[in-house]
């Protein structure tokens, strides 16, 4: 019987390492592509496609971490302000003048200190058992607040070295542009060639087998929640670095954007099934969506609306996915 | 019998609860320390730091004052205004997440006594005792008027960045900004929706430049935005000192650091400036007198702002003032009351 079972997790498992359902949000893209490129013929300009993959890069390297998450059958709402408390404590500890190898030493060190805050998430969930949208709730708040008594929400204008990481550029790529393609890479990597990447997904869809098998579960989800946490560090960098301000709304809901994002680009809600492209893929799609509607002068009272809808489509689309997959598991 | 004693205890306590607190307050004797609650919806930069001046001037008036922040949450508010009212405060500012939800509180502060002024959001109920406001409309008329007086008639494109879409002083700002230049048909203006997050409006800036690669112009409606919108014009390559052929000329209004930083190296064209240097003292004051029962001549008082442009600023500056984002708000706590009363010549 543990067996069986273990056999059909490994089963799901492999199935989502050739997951190839990023192919749909592809297709929505150029879809809506084709749409808008009727519309406007600024939409298929170069400037304007290259505006889209800038955009959509602190979303997208935000969505890579989610996808280690929500493929574990997690959540994590705690990203936007774990965000923003790296974007605080970035431009609090930079603009006191460190020097070079300080501000190196504050770009490194954020992020590895935003990953802890997922560290402390993902022990919360798995060694204290508190439900992760009630623990990841609390922490948003936690985080959020702790950032807004350190600035006391004043909006800062970001140290000069910080811009870099929005505004510079590597071999004539803008360095975002950089930043999430290697992060998507990376992301790919983990999940497809590793064993923690293979026993996240073996975790996602069939965690009591996972567990009967002897798998590392636990370890394996804190650092799901960690990935989650270094990840919105970099974000926090790359928007930060755009921006050139520090200010409390600047990434208000950000994370649902960021969920829908992973669940357009084929990462199952349930977990089990991920694709870091489609994750990618899901991000520059919610993009071009808005951008999209500013460039054909749509009444700016529908944004919401068509944002909504689409996560009302994802979440569709999702369950029949975990419908169809389980008619398959059966 | 144990269920029918507590609904007996129910019956006869829940009422007399709340009977206790429906006491009509009596105004503080001339001896005894104001104390004024103050309920704010959200430390929006601009907020905190007319709020600094009020705790500071405050407290040189030895008056005492008791606070909360409801972080945009509306029920949030209502709950944080009905502690207020049980630590029976003696004159109520209430500073609202949403202008309708709020005044069923503002009610009940009526009904028990405690004078409640709407500070720089006005709230439409007859409850409210008087009305401290800013003038966001006239703060888009002023924007607009700046475009108009650089119109050189030919065809030009205006990006107009949107605040929240349910914000009363982003709704009136678009309204006085477009009342004012409608009619002018070589102006055509698109909009771009922001929130009042920075990297939505450094999207539509850069979306309205791919479409409009000879964009005329950018309203900004809350300069905290003024990086990011830069930063859009930099990245097409328009970024050019107010003056300079190619400029984009971008207006805004509030008056934050990132803005009249901007304004000081002529960036942006002009900042509609807010009076935030003025409200501590038209707010200390104004609640003292009327949390001692005196009779106000008028209900409402309204700032106006004041146009800094990159053209004006230094002389604006030396004869009406600073604008209130070249100052720290940190610094308000050392001020006198002759640094906050010279902001009302």
């Amino acid at each position: 019987m543990e067996l069986a079972s273990l056999r059909d997790g490994l089963k799901v498992s492999i199935t989502g390492i050739r997951n190839t359902r990023w192919l749909a949000v592809l297709g929505g893209i150029v879809i809506l592509g084709i749409f808008f490129s009727q519309l406007t013929p600024a939409f298929l300009q170069i400037r304007n496609l290259q505006n889209i993959i800038l955009q959509a890069s602190a979303t997208g390297v935000l969505a890579i971490g989610m996808t280690f998450v929500i493929l574990t059958a997690g959540i994590d709402i705690s990203v936007g302000a774990n965000l923003y408390l790296a974007m605080v404590l970035i431009t609090e500890i930079a603009l006191k003048g460190m020097g070079l190898a300080g501000n190196l030493l504050i770009y490194l060190g954020i992020p590895l200190l935003t990953a802890f805050l997922g560290l402390l998430n993902g022990l919360l969930i798995n060694y204290v058992g508190i439900n992760p949208l009630i623990t990841t709730l609390a922490t948003f708040s936690v985080y959020r607040g702790a950032a807004i008594h350190i600035n006391k929400a004043i909006v800062k204008l970001a140290p000069d070295s910080a811009r870099y990481f929005g505004i510079g550029r590597f071999a004539g790529i803008p360095v975002p542009v950089v930043t999430v393609i290697l992060i998507t890479l990376v992301g790919a990597f983990v999940l497809n060639r590793t064993r923690f990447g293979r026993y996240a997904l073996a975790t996602g869809s069939a965690k009591k087998a996972a567990v009967e098998s002897g798998l590392p579960v636990k370890a394996v989800l804190v650092a799901a929640y960690a990935t989650a946490g270094l990840c919105a560090g970099i974000a926090g960098l790359i928007l930060l670095g755009r921006t050139g301000i520090v200010q409390p709304d600047i990434t208000a809901g950000v994370e649902f954007t960021v969920i829908t994002a992973v669940i357009l680009g084929g990462t199952l809600l349930s977990g089990g099934r991920a694709s870091m492209l489609g994750s990618l893929l899901g991000a520059i799609f919610l993009i071009l969506i808005d951008n999209g509607l500013n460039l054909i002068h749509a009444s700016v009272f529908i944004y919401d609306i068509v944002r909504g809808g689409v996560l009302i489509g994802a979440v569709l689309i999702d369950r029949a996915t975990r419908t169809g997959l389980l008619a398959q598991k059966n | 019998m144990k269920k029918v004693f507590i609904l007996l205890v129910l019956v006869f306590c829940v009422p007399g609860l709340f009977a206790a607190g429906a006491k009509e307050k009596a105004a503080p004797s001339a001896d005894k320390e104001i104390v004024m609650g103050v309920s704010i919806a959200a430390l929006y930069p601009a907020i905190q730091f007319a709020f600094a001046g009020v705790q500071r001037l405050a407290e040189l008036e030895g008056i005492k004052v008791i606070h909360s922040v409801a972080e945009g949450d509306a029920t949030k508010q209502n709950q944080q205004v009905q502690s207020l009212i049980n630590q029976q405060v003696d004159v109520l500012l209430i500073y609202a997440v949403d202008k309708e939800a709020i005044i069923t509180v503002v009610e009940q502060a009526a009904a028990e006594g405690i004078p409640v002024i709407a500070w720089l959001r006005a709230i439409d109920s007859p409850a409210i005792s008087y009305t401290l406001d800013i003038d966001p409309y006239n703060e888009g008329v002023r924007s607009a008027e700046y475009l108009k007086s650089k119109n050189d008639g030919e065809p030009h494109v205006i990006l107009e960045q949107l605040g929240a879409l349910n914000d009363v002083n982003a709704i009136l700002r678009r309204e006085g900004f477009e009342d004012t230049l409608k009619g002018i048909d070589n102006l055509k203006i698109i909009h771009g929706p922001t929130d009042w997050d920075p990297t939505k409006a450094q999207a539509v800036t850069a979306n309205a430049l791919t479409e409009y690669p000879d964009l005329w112009a950018v309203q900004i409606p809350s300069d905290h935005m003024t990086e990011s919108t830069l930063t859009a014009i930099e990245e097409a390559g328009r970024l050019k000192k107010a003056g300079e052929p190619g400029h984009v000329i971008v207006t805004a209004i509030d008056g934050s650091e990132p803005g009249y930083k901007a304004l000081e190296e002529h960036y942006i064209d002009s900042i509609a400036v807010i009076s935030y240097l003025q409200v501590p003292a038209i707010t200390v004051y104004t609640a003292a007198r009327i949390a001692k029962g005196e009779a106000m001549l008028d209900k409402k008082y309204q700032t106006r702002s004041t146009l800094y442009t990159y053209e004006n600023l230094d002389e604006l500056s030396a004869s009406v003032g600073k604008i209130w984002g070249s100052i720290n708000y940190q610094s308000l706590s050392s001020w006198t009351k002759d640094d906050f009363l010279k902001y009302l010549k």
